[in-house]
């Protein structure tokens, strides 16, 4: 946290190795929430450089109220509301049309590598309703508590807390084979 | 271990790892990016955002004219960008058969929903607009007249265009005039592949930078364009103030139709809507 508020500061005064430190600290922390809840590796690459990129382009008048963390965490599930929103991304998907997530065909040329396992829990993931995977996600992924993720979803906790049980139990369903083993 | 704890265990085990090289490119960008934002280069003086968003055009209309300004007048932005996957004289080469364009938008901005389509005409010189809230307007600037309905009233004004920002002779000659405020204005562009409802695309991605007294904002425009017709698919449009909170929020489908509407009463108004008249007597 102390460190956050150095970063900041510097970056603020146009420190280059601030962003870097930043960036390098954070980045595969807001692909993993962005992966996760979108199930599509080039959109979620996209969501992440944007807030990156619009972070950046703020180095001299960004006022930070909260955490750093949690004010690029914030940024990143705001973005993907919007793009899943954009790509009707919400709508929970049946059984038979599970995809693995969504990757390009040269990996070279993208950000994002992703192995077989994480592939088949995004693809678990994405038959949720967005707003039991959003609870699930950044519970999991996330490490937010429940209080945070119902002050970002401005819900109550214990609709929260719903959320997160029914979106497990529908995980464990999908995802028995793995569990058991 | 319980059920719940086990899923938990494994939930937890999705990771992604990135890939060095792009990882370092996107960090030169955003470095870039932060250096531009401390040392910005002037603003607009007189073709801005801001001012554009003012004009008579629904407000998602001009910035859909904006993007597409860029998405041919892109390459005489700067040096910043990298033209390596679709070269911009085929974009060029691809509107010359373009006759019509229409899109369909939809977003917010400043706190105001907003929806609608319009055409772009580029033989006929006409542009018209059918906001979903608002009201139809067609413009037919070879005639020089304006044409707008009030459902209000049921009535339609007919006035001389006087203010109308582009030139629909061309796409080309449309664009003309706007890229060389955007070049002024300093935009960082990046070119890369992503994907668009379901398609492989190419994505153009132009960050502007204004500043100024209680008027610090980002905007941030990606132009989506189908490889093999070298054309404008989809663009989306996003605005963010100092504290980071979005402000404006756009999203813009394009297609190419053969031909558009020829007057205003082909965007849905009554042929029985009173006429006025505001032309000078001469017409």
């Amino acid at each position: 946290m102390l460190e956050d508020k150095l970063l900041i500061l510097r970056f603020k005064h146009g420190s280059g190795d601030a962003l870097c430190r930043i960036y390098q600290k954070y980045r595969i922390y807001l692909l993993r929430i962005a992966t996760a809840l979108l199930n599509d590796t080039a959109l979620a690459e996209d969501v992440v450089h944007d807030v990156f990129l619009r972070f950046a382009l703020s180095a001299k008048r960004i006022k930070l109220k909260g955490s750093l963390k949690a004010y690029l965490r914030a940024c990143v599930v705001n973005d993907v509301r919007s793009r899943a929103r954009a790509a009707k991304r919400y709508s929970c998907l049946g059984l038979d049309e599970i995809e693995p997530a969504a990757v390009t065909e040269n990996e070279s040329e993208h950000w994002i590598i992703l192995e077989e396992q994480s592939k088949r829990i995004s693809g678990a993931l994405v038959q949720l309703s967005f707003e039991q995977r959003e609870a699930v996600v950044l519970r999991l992924n996330g490490g937010m508590k429940f209080r945070e993720i119902a002050d970002l979803q401005n819900v109550s906790v214990k609709t929260i807390q719903s959320r997160y049980r029914y979106g497990l139990n529908k995980l464990r369903s999908i995802l028995n084979s793995e569990v058991e083993k | 271990m319980r059920p719940a704890e086990k899923i938990e265990k494994l939930i937890k085990k999705f990771e992604v790892d990135i890939n060095p090289e792009k990882d370092r490119e996107n960090l030169d960008e955003l470095l870039r990016a932060q250096a531009q934002s401390i040392h910005p280069k002037p603003a607009f003086s007189h073709f801005n955002w801001r001012n554009i968003m003012k004009s008579p055009i629904t407000k998602f209309a001009t910035a859909a004219v904006i993007i597409t300004a860029v998405f041919i007048g892109i390459d005489q932005f700067g040096q910043t960008v990298n033209l390596s996957a679709i070269a911009f004289a085929e974009i060029s080469e691809a509107t010359k058969n373009v006759s019509w364009m229409h899109q369909i938008n939809k977003g917010f901005e400043r706190g105001v929903k907003g929806k609608g389509e319009q055409w772009y005409g580029f033989e006929t010189e006409i542009f018209a607009s059918k906001p979903s809230q608002d009201k139809p307007l067609f413009i037919d600037l070879k005639e020089n007249k304006r044409y707008r309905y009030d459902p209000k009233h049921q009535t339609i004004t007919i006035t001389n265009v006087d203010d109308f920002p582009l030139d629909l002779s061309s796409p080309l000659r449309m664009l003309e005039s706007l890229s060389e405020r955007f070049k002024e204005q300093g935009a960082e562009i990046i070119v890369k592949k992503s994907s668009y409802k379901g398609q492989q695309v190419q994505l153009q991605q132009i960050s502007l930078s204004r500043t100024g007294p209680n008027n610090d904002e980002n905007h941030l425009l990606r132009l989506y364009i189908q490889p093999k017709t070298k054309l404008l698919v989809g663009a989306e449009v996003k605005g963010t103030n100092a504290d980071g909170k979005v402000i404006m929020d756009g999203e813009i489908t394009f297609t190419y139709p053969q031909t558009g509407p020829s007057s205003i009463y082909d965007l849905g108004v009554p042929r029985d809507a009173k006429i006025v008249n505001n032309l000078p007597k001469a017409e």
